[in-house]
């Protein structure tokens, strides 16, 4: 085990029993990681904290269930992203808070991953056609490229098997090719 | 594009990102947990803990008073660890809360009024915490007899957000000679619960998340009638119950207990 994980390894079971110092160091860990996961898949900065926030009480509550042995960042991100997408569906349910929160995004200058990407030729292309995927795939090369998530810590993110992760990838980057060939025309 | 190009690009690209600014959460994480009670710190404070012979006295006269809602409790039915009431109030410990209890807010609140009107409609002279001025919701609640009155006050310095209310103070009241019972408490392992005595009359301090339930007259135990709450303290005043919620410690809430007038 490296040493960085035997360190979580440590703080996990100092937070097991009740040491809360413990596991404000392991929210210190993980929050920006949590916190850009809610985001991707909120696109709401607002949101995307109450999600992560919720995550890691929740994460917190169930740690006791939580094995010794397992990588802990998997395991966390499968909570951020079930309560980012509960939000998500919450926030579509009402088409007045929907259309609030597309104002809202409209004047917020990091409103997406993708409005917040550097303008260049190529890159507005690689954009454009990230933005035509739907979001399955859109999510997937994200959390593999933009995030650098591992196989197993993006499965834990997008709710599916580790070996689905390889084919949905695979799958997406071939609908990314076409729409930007297509986009050239 | 070959494969490989394109997976450069993304990586470029991903590195480029800009994302909003990371919220420093562990604070705000740590914080909350400890209000629910997730580590056990016990302040100094000049009330006086109930002997442990008056809290089995007062567990055994309530279980004897309170057999017929204990049974209508399902969660609690099997799992009683115990159970001590105030006239318009009982805690009851059990080992975990139901799984179909929500947030929400405004439950059992009733209709919104203003004091004066409300006064009327009572049976018990209202208290009010000094302090803090006026509060910025009335509500009044004809379930209960003799009434319920809710007092609502807006977030302020020492008294943030509750995300079980949704305000920064919520107080109850109600005539416990009227409505013995009205108030219930569902309080899973791990909340902490201490019996006091404030200027002398009884009060409970539940420190942690629970379930908090209202009871009609025939004590059924209704899911659409209860809802998450946080820290809340239950004090007695003449006949009147207070029920004190808020995010907040036992320091404050003590404080609000003793302002009221």
């Amino acid at each position: 085990m490296e040493d960085s994980q035997l360190a979580e390894a440590k703080l996990v079971a100092r937070a097991k029993r009740g040491e809360l110092r413990a596991y404000e160091q392991i929210v210190e860990r993980h929050q920006a990681t949590a916190f850009r996961v809610a985001w991707l898949i909120t696109a709401s900065s607002a949101d995307a904290e109450e999600a992560t926030q919720d995550a890691f009480l929740k994460a917190y509550r169930a740690l006791s269930r939580f094995r010794d042995e397992a990588p802990l960042r998997p395991w966390l991100l499968r909570i951020v992203a079930n309560e980012a997408r509960n939000r998500r569906v919450a926030a579509s349910r009402r088409e007045r808070l929907a259309l609030r929160v597309l104002e809202e995004r409209h004047d917020d200058a990091v409103a997406s991953p993708e409005t917040a990407l550097l303008e260049s030729d190529t890159r507005a292309e690689l954009l454009g056609a990230l933005q035509r995927l739907d979001e399955r795939d859109r999510l997937v090369i994200v959390c593999r490229y933009f995030l650098d998530l591992t196989e197993a810590e993006t499965a834990a993110t997008l709710g599916c098997r580790r070996g689905t992760v390889k084919s949905r990838l695979s799958r997406a980057l071939a609908r990314l090719r076409t729409e930007m060939e297509d986009a050239r025309g | 594009m070959p494969v490989a190009e394109l997976e450069r690009q993304l990586r470029q690209l991903g590195a480029e990102v800009e994302y909003p600014p990371t919220p420093q959460l562990a604070q705000s994480v740590a914080e909350h947990l400890a209000d629910e009670g997730a580590e056990s710190r016990r302040p100094r404070l000049s009330w006086q803990p109930l002997s442990t012979r008056a809290a089995l006295l007062a567990v055994a006269l309530v279980l004897v008073l309170a057999g017929s809602v204990v049974a209508a409790v399902p969660a609690a039915r099997n799992a009683l660890l115990d159970l001590v009431g105030l006239r318009g109030a009982t805690v009851e410990r059990v080992p975990a809360l139901p799984d179909d209890v929500e947030a929400r807010l405004g439950i059992g609140l009733g209709r919104p009024t203003t004091l004066e009107s409300a006064q009327s409609s009572l049976a018990f002279q209202p208290l009010l915490p000094a302090q803090l001025g006026e509060p910025n919701g009335v509500f009044l609640n004809h379930d209960p007899p003799g009434g319920e009155l809710s007092l609502v006050y807006t977030t302020r310095p020492g008294l943030p957000r509750s995300r079980y209310t949704g305000v920064g103070l919520l107080i109850n009241e109600i005539n416990g000679n009227f409505a013995p019972g009205f108030f219930g408490k569902l309080a899973p392992r791990g909340v902490r619960i201490e019996w006091l005595r404030i200027d002398g009359e009884p009060a409970i301090w539940v420190q942690g998340l629970h379930e908090f339930f209202y009871k009609d007259a025939t004590h059924t135990y209704r899911i659409s009638r209860t809802r998450l709450a946080g820290n809340t303290l239950l004090v007695q005043r003449g006949p009147i119950v207070v029920r004190i919620e808020g995010r907040f410690g036992l320091d404050r809430a003590l404080a609000i207990a003793r302002s009221l007038r």
